[in-house]
């Protein structure tokens, strides 16, 4: 034998041997998270993970997941992306093609989720992902049986039902505290991929529950919002609406109420438990809203004994720490659907999970995925008193049905 | 063109450009040497899928090799011209966003669209490169920047357009020669194609005349041009051919992750190409190559804790670059020469 | 014409910030030729020096010192073992800056978490003149500003070492011939310019909260301004300063808000073409290879 031929031969020995694929395992189910733990979309994407770790232990506590008399425990893989798409997506051919996950959940961006779905769709693992700007690429015929998204399943609802929920809920909270008809609005959103999505629909909503609405879009780093917001005193408003990233919002509130924008705001997603650990107050009235439920204020016992147990495993109170109950809840729903349909089979199990109502956590209806493979839920939305960190009054308005005039659903 | 030899001949031996060429093609060094760097690369590049490596880390070296193709572009740039830019993820963005509105408006596949992303890159090039004949130094780096930035906004507002904010869809990669894309193993081996390409074209730069009259612009840019070298006209063409390397990378970006947004090619993702560039050595073959596959793979090495490895990682970008000021592959060429000379004597 | 008004005041505490930032990029990068990506890194670390110190119930003046003094000894000990190694080499000290953002960053949510920090306002109040509201702590933020331009330009333009400081960048051997310590001036130049980004850390979390990811975009504007107003150019870091708040300020008040970086971007450009050494002239900086 010539050296080389030596050398290819050991080499490729190597190779194939610390690349050994796993042993398959017929006693665990794999699943998978891919979401950012480091860079700039972590405080989101913590939550994620930790909401599914949160039901998956509880499930393998109980013993696993019964199919046919048999227990099968699950195995939880978790993948950090960092906060950059090609992480992301090499994470997701890991956990798809080499560990042979049978449903995967994340990303929370945008970009990441939609080029995941080409991953998981032909390896038919089901994908839950967040980000409602999903919404305009999951249709009746790309989630049919076959279709490229069929396996795709959208975490959060279809936009217009949370704008409209949320709106319904601030104009009624902030109608009733200022004491007067409430007419003009601004609305502030990033000029972001989520933004950019979810203005349109909060705009409608707001519309359909007679205000004029004006959009003021800002660039996504920014920090000092005083000439935003002093643009927006100028057209008078009665409310200012702060729309999607918490942490941003937190900081251009206080601007607004320095500068005396508007006579009440909205805050989304920024939850009363942060208001209050962070000891903030206002003096003008304000409300804050969470996905999909707050845990500085939770409106069932379940949702509350939910919380407890989640930061109990040791999670961070964050503004966005609520988003984890969603894939808690989506996590528990897929392990009944497994028992329920006695297969692992994902065609067997996506057609479960489309005839399931699941009463979850999240909601006090039970839970169903539409024929978009979208979820309904109402959004919980809190007035904090005047000079208070800590009395709220809380209102879960729910969805309207169909989307106003002018609004395509989402 | 003589000009530039003999100017290039008349310069102190040790820091001459020629030498250095010589150590990055590795013109010192005997056949069976030189022949050693480009079989492993071509077995390791192309033998790789037949290892199994793993869905990850195919996906990972997929990526990887289509950042050192537009690294390939900048090191031509850096390395050969002087020129610094940290504006290359924009030129990757028009490559990326020709190759999806082409796509989208007339149907146009990878293979019809490639042509027209390199161009369209390379005029892109040439636009941002001429700021660099009236102003010099980091102003025009600060430049480039800036340009990139502004490429991401225009993207962003573009509308329907460029798909806003959310970016644009794209289906997969069309068969070619009976060949189907749908692997990702096939996807691989068409990037690794044009990693070798790459290689081979900058090699070929770094050998020709024209890669010396480069050379010559980068070392006394007054003096070239005394000599009778039109610089402006060179340093616009190498910007377009650094541009068009770019355009390559972004038009199989955008096929490989089947969805592009505007913040994939802002300003950050450009310092880290350039980032990239420094720290395999602009001026080695290798160089660029080594810096991607450092840059990618040295945090899934140390894959601690994820914040901890971010810490390890910054620590071991700082470390590599005070040991080896001139790039990886520079330091490594030095310690070969070293040996080599040592084991020639004894 | 109150809204103006109130543009106009928005305007000057857009500016202040930014040129505490970018007097220390010019100084650091004009006169020391070191090119500091990480310089936003050290004001979100004077940032959380100061929130750490009020949060363990210190007061804010204890703080915004502890974040001066901390983030001066950061620049000391980085200086002297980092980016010391780097002067003939700047595009390595950059890449080395690179490296210390990631370094910097992950260290603070190592212990810290990556959560947005805040601390109670220091001064709260507002004063109303005329329909303009005038928030005191923005006030301050814009006095403390002025004395530190004012310190800074006579520190660099009457005083001997400021002297002795110009003619190190004119002439590095020159200068050491005659007897001026470069390298130590080096350092020194360096201290300042972090203390100041430590200072501007302190007054930037008195005004709004800030994440460990801060860093990136404030650095970018720092970089705007220095090279807008000339490299090493005190005075045209200030009118740059002012004249990048004023836009934002305008654009975002009656242009299109979404492209108001766009415009910071499209000026920097027309600027450095137009007058390369800034607008009031400046250093050449090194060379960028």
């Amino acid at each position: 034998m010539k050296f080389w031929q030596f050398c290819a031969i050991a080499g490729s020995a190597l190779f194939a041997a610390s690349a050994q694929p796993a042993a398959a395992d017929d006693d665990t189910i794999k699943i998978g998270v891919v979401a950012a733990q480091t860079g700039a979309f972590v405080s989101a994407g913590n939550t994620i993970g930790a909401g599914v770790t949160l039901a998956v232990k509880e499930i393998n506590d109980a013993g696993g997941v019964k199919i046919g008399g048999k227990s099968r425990k699950i195995q939880l893989e978790n993948r950090d992306d960092r906060t950059d798409v090609n992480v992301a997506i090499a994470a997701g051919r890991e956990l798809v093609n080499d560990i042979g996950v049978a449903a995967l959940y994340g990303t929370e961006s945008h970009d990441f989720s939609v080029s995941m779905t080409k991953i998981t769709g032909p390896a038919k693992v089901l994908q839950f992902t967040g980000n409602s700007s999903l919404g305009a690429i999951l249709t009746k015929e790309s989630v049919a049986p076959g279709a490229p998204l069929h396996y795709t399943f959208q975490s959060e609802p279809p936009e217009f039902q949370r704008s409209g929920s949320t709106a319904r809920g601030v104009l009624k909270l902030l109608g009733k505290e200022i004491g007067a008809p409430l007419k003009n609005a601004v609305v502030f959103v990033a000029d972001d991929a989520t933004g950019q999505y979810l203005s349109e629909h909060y705009v409608k909503a707001l519309e359909a529950n007679g205000q004029h609405v004006d959009l003021i879009k800002y660039p996504p780093n920014t920090t000092d919002f005083t000439p935003l917001l002093t643009r927006a005193k100028g057209l008078n408003p009665d409310t200012v609406h702060f729309w999607y990233n918490g942490d941003v919002t937190l900081v251009a509130f206080p601007q607004a109420v320095q500068l005396k924008v508007a006579k009440g705001y909205f805050l989304f997603g920024v939850d009363p438990g942060v208001w209050a650990d962070r000891k903030l107050v206002s003096t003008a009235p304000v409300t804050l809203s969470c996905v999909p439920m707050c845990w500085g204020a939770p409106p069932t016992p379940e949702a509350k004994a939910y919380f407890d147990r989640y930061f109990a495993a040791g999670a961070v109170k964050g503004v966005q720490s609520s988003v984890s109950l969603l894939y808690y809840d989506y996590m528990h729903w897929y392990a009944k659907a497994i028992e329920e349909s006695g297969s692992t089979d994902p065609d067997t199990v996506v057609a479960q999970i489309e005839k399931m109502k699941y009463q979850g956590v999240v909601s006090k209806a039970p839970l169903y995925f539409d024929n978009r493979h979208r979820v309904s839920f109402a959004t919980e939305v809190c007035l904090v008193k005047p000079n208070t960190s800590d009395q709220f009054e809380c209102a879960v308005e729910e969805p309207p049905t169909e989307p106003p005039a002018g609004d395509n659903g989402g | 063109m003589s000009n530039s030899e003999t100017m290039v001949d008349t310069a102190p031996a040790p820091a001459t450009p020629e030498s250095e060429v010589k150590v990055a093609a590795g013109a010192h060094l005997t056949l069976v040497e030189r022949l050693i760097m480009p079989t492993i690369l071509i077995v390791v590049l192309f033998g790789l899928p037949w290892f199994h490596p793993g869905y990850r880390l195919l996906s990972l070296a997929t990526s990887t090799g289509v950042s050192a193709i537009a690294l390939y572009g900048l090191a031509i740039l850096v390395g050969q011209a002087g020129i610094m830019s940290v504006g290359h993820a924009a030129l990757m963005g028009v490559g990326a966003y020709t190759g999806a509105i082409l796509s989208r408006d007339l149907g146009m596949n990878l293979w019809t669209a490639l042509p027209f992303a390199a161009i369209f890159s390379a005029l892109a090039a040439g636009l941002v490169g001429l700021p660099s004949l009236r102003v010099g130094g980091h102003h025009f780096v600060i430049i480039t920047f800036a340009f990139c930035g502004l490429l991401a906004i225009v993207l962003t507002n573009g509308g329907a357009f460029t798909g806003a904010a959310s970016g644009l869809d794209i289906g997969a990669i069309a068969p070619l020669f009976g060949v189907s894309f749908g692997k990702l193993q096939n996807v691989y081996l068409l990037v690794a194609f044009f990693v070798l390409a790459s290689i081979a074209l900058t090699w070929l730069v770094m050998v020709s005349r024209y890669g010396r009259t480069l050379r010559s612009i980068r070392e006394n840019e007054k003096l070239a041009s005394a000599l009778g070298i039109d610089v402006r006209f060179h340093k616009i063409v190498a910007f377009m051919l650094s541009g068009a390397f770019a355009g390559v990378a972004g038009i199989l970006q955008v096929y490989f992750l089947q969805h592009i947004s505007p913040e994939l090619f802002g300003a950050f993702p450009s310092v880290y190409i350039a980032l990239m560039v420094m720290l395999g050595g602009p001026r080695m073959l290798y160089g660029p190559l080594a810096g991607a596959l450092i840059v990618t793979f040295l945090p899934e090495v140390l894959n601690l804790d994820p914040i901890d490895a971010r810490i390890a990682y910054g620590i071991g970008l700082i470390a590599v670059i005070l040991l080896l000021p001139g790039g990886v592959m520079a330091g490594l060429a030095s310690l070969y020469r070293t040996l080599r000379s040592k084991v020639a004597r004894a | 014409m109150e809204i103006f008004l109130q543009q106009l005041v928005n305007s000057l505490s857009v500016a202040s910030v930014i040129i505490l930032i970018g007097i220390g990029i010019t100084l650091i990068f004009g006169l020391t030729g070191i090119i500091n990506f990480a310089h936003g890194e050290f004001l979100m670390i004077g940032g959380m020096t100061t929130w750490l110190v009020v949060s363990n119930g210190g007061g804010f003046i204890i703080g915004l010192v502890a974040a001066v003094l901390f983030v001066g000894l950061l620049g000391f000990v980085l200086e002297r073992g980092l980016f010391r190694l780097t002067l003939d080499r700047p595009m390595n000290g950059f890449i080395i800056s690179l490296g210390l953002i990631v370094v910097l960053q992950h260290f603070v949510i190592r212990f810290w978490n990556s959560y947005q920090k805040s601390i109670p306002e220091p001064l709260s109040g507002v004063w109303e003149i005329g329909g303009v509201q005038i928030i005191v702590m923005r006030a301050v933020v814009v006095l403390i500003t002025a004395v530190v331009v004012a310190i800074t330009f006579f520190g660099i333009s009457r005083s001997r070492y400021g002297l002795a400081l110009r003619a190190s960048v004119a002439d590095q051997e020159t200068a050491s011939l005659m007897g001026v310590p470069v390298r130590r001036y080096i350092t020194g130049v360096f201290i300042y310019g972090s203390m100041l980004a430590g200072l501007g850390g302190a007054l930037m979390i008195a005004l709004f909260p800030i994440t460990p990811f801060i860093g990136s975009t404030i650095v970018v504007r720092g970089f705007a301004v220095a090279l807008i107003g000339g490299l090493g150019n005190v005075a045209g870091a200030v009118v740059a300063g002012l004249v990048l708040g004023l836009m934002d300020g305008l654009s975002a008040g009656y242009g299109l808000p979404e492209w108001t970086e766009a415009y910071s971007f499209a000026l920097m450009i027309l600027i450095l073409l137009l007058r390369p050494n800034g607008l009031l002239g400046g250093t050449a900086g090194p060379r960028a290879v």
